[in-house]
């Protein structure tokens, strides 16, 4: 296969298009050469093309980069990770995504991301000190459900965007499991967070052929949250090449008895090595599925730009769609989380600063409001009922009493 | 680049911001390209219907729905021009249609062995795949924005394309 992509790359630049006919196209439309000029790259994607200011500019942002690089890399190199689950290297995810490595790493990361999807639900309508802001503020007439869908996610936010890593440490195993793992995170306050998880392993099966190899691999066990037991199962694929990678996984914790309500999270990758470099890109969707049916969907891109995170959600529900953006900036020394989106068609921006104990809003128009952050004690400890099993009904998202399917 | 940034590229060259046009050039062309060559299966062709289309497109801009993706509006615009230069041709041309190699007769700029095979053997939603994912150079990510695609689908499709192509180069002992 690899000989096939190989050959079609090789003589790409003989079917391409020619740069003329952009040229062409803009002078026949009249539009000037402007100085933003852009070419596309052999890889796809465009590049700025740029005189001697870009030259200088590219200089200073490569130093910045390599000094950013020794700031984060030397203290991380130095840190002693902590045993993973499978007696290979740390269960220490640094960033979130781009630590997520393999399987393990990813199944911790699915734990904290959906316990704390779940542990935000089981706090039970908890009002949510985004939508205390709303309605503070008053400058948005959003319904319940809105409310709702950034009341849900902002545990998430916190649990991707707060200091720290989402580490994983091996426990005894219990409940009959070959193994246990407990995951933690720090949220935005720096409270922290842990789940517990007990599970199987298992290599379903996998294939071998001159150089390409696809394997399956499967785990099933129990993630407990808030001291409520979630029957959970995952699936791990990889196929590798000589200078590719693909790997699909998913994690989905089951919130009814009858295993027709659940939350999912699915990431698929893809690795790729031009001979340039190699290249990695990952999409995170999560799912939340009620008596059978999707009633929501919510694709994650996490991404790191200029020291500065961004966290962008784009949720479906039915026929409705929404956006929200979570910037997490530093402003005078502060904390800010920047948040931006439009929810049924109508944009909404405001500002939240991380300060001691609470959340500060401050929207457009420079109003501002303050609000404690709802106390929930997320620490399950593995000391309460550990055995309880989920509520017939998935009542953590029954304020939807509407099947969107 | 996605749907989103699109969008907003469009928007400013509605508004009469012509530096917009290099980006939405960049972003979008392969896709409309590799729409076209599939029809017409001759670059010198592909190339100047490549021109008509983004020139009758931006000369119509306003007739383009905000938010219904601008690259498939495109390719469909290509996709118009490139029949109708298939239909002109077979009028003006008398040519063997039984003849894949010359199945349009106006053969200007001969494609690499590899390309003509994935354009015959190809149905158009897996060689639109394979070229952009293989030769185009974007991220199955991408491709599945631009073409309003589940991922899953996107990757399927460009395997199940690579497999047919390895198969039938292997068979003609090409690969």
């Amino acid at each position: 296969m690899k000989d096939i992509k190989k050959l079609l790359r090789q003589q790409a630049p003989q079917v391409l298009p020619d740069s003329s006919v952009k040229d062409n196209i803009k002078a026949r439309l009249g539009i000037e050469e402007t100085g933003e000029r852009t070419a596309a790259v052999a890889g796809g994607g465009t590049a700025a093309l740029g005189g001697r200011r870009n030259i200088i500019l590219a200089i200073c942002a490569a130093l910045l980069a390599v000094a950013i690089i020794l700031a984060v890399a030397i203290p991380l190199s130095a840190r002693p990770g902590m045993p993973a689950i499978d007696g290979g290297v740390t269960g220490d995810i640094d960033d979130k995504f781009d630590g997520i490595t393999n399987s393990d790493a990813f199944y911790a990361y699915g734990a904290a991301s959906v316990g704390a999807v779940l542990s935000s639900a089981e706090s039970g309508g908890a009002e949510s000190t985004v939508a205390a802001a709303y309605v503070a503020s008053n400058r948005l007439s959003v319904t319940q459900e809105q409310l709702d869908t950034v009341n849900r996610y902002l545990a998430l936010v916190e649990s991707l965007l707060g200091d720290g890593a989402i580490t994983s440490a091996p426990i005894e195993p219990e409940e009959g499991y070959q193994f246990g793992m407990t995951v933690g995170y720090s949220d935005l306050l720096g409270n922290s967070v842990g789940y517990t998880m007990y599970y199987n392993k298992n290599f379903v099966d996998g294939e071998y052929d001159d150089g390409e190899s696809e394997e399956n691999y499967s785990i099933e066990g129990v993630l407990i949250v808030e001291g409520v037991s979630y029957p959970v199962e995952g699936t791990y694929e990889v196929e590798q090449e000589e200078d590719e990678s693909e790997s699909e996984l998913s994690f989905k914790a089951y919130t009814s008895a009858d295993r027709r309500s659940y939350i999912a999270v699915t990431r698929e990758s893809e690795t790729e090595d031009d001979g340039r470099g190699s290249e990695s890109e990952h999409e995170y969707v999560y799912t939340v599925c009620e008596n059978g049916c999707d009633a929501e969907k919510m694709k994650v891109k996490y991404e790191s730009e200029e020291g500065e995170l961004e966290l962008e959600m784009e949720i479906e529900r039915g026929d409705v769609k929404e956006r929200l953006k979570f910037k997490d900036e530093t402003e005078d020394g502060e904390r800010v989380i920047e948040v931006e989106g439009d929810i049924d068609g109508e944009r909404v921006a405001f500002k939240i600063y991380v300060r001691e104990g609470q959340y500060h809003y401050v929207f457009s128009d420079g109003s501002s409001s303050d609000h404690d952050r709802y106390d929930s004690d997320h620490d399950d400890g593995g000391d309460d009922d550990g055995d309880r099993r989920p509520r017939g009904a998935y009542t953590a998202f029954a304020g939807n009493e509407q099947i969107l399917c | 680049m996605d749907t989103h940034k699109l969008e907003k590229y469009v928007e400013r060259l509605r508004s009469g911001d012509n530096s917009a046009f290099d980006r939405l050039y960049e972003a979008t062309n392969r896709a409309v390209y590799f729409k076209i060559l599939y029809i017409v299966r001759d670059k010198m062709y592909a190339e100047d219907i490549l021109q008509d289309t983004y020139v009758r497109a931006l000369s119509r801009l306003e007739q383009y729905a905000a938010g219904t993706n601008f690259a498939a509006w495109l390719c469909s615009i290509g996709r118009s021009l490139a029949l109708n230069h298939i239909k002109k041709n077979s009028r003006e041309v008398f040519t063997d249609f039984s003849e894949p190699s010359h199945r349009y007769g106006v053969q200007e700029t001969e494609l690499p062995y590899v390309f003509d095979v994935a354009a015959k053997i190809l149905p158009e939603d897996e060689y639109e795949i394979l070229m952009l994912c293989q030769v185009a150079g974007y991220k199955r990510r991408e491709v599945a924005d631009m073409l309003s695609l589940p991922i899953g689908t996107v990757t399927w499709k460009n395997n199940e394309a690579l497999k047919k192509l390895k198969n039938k180069l292997e068979k003609e002992g090409g690969a």
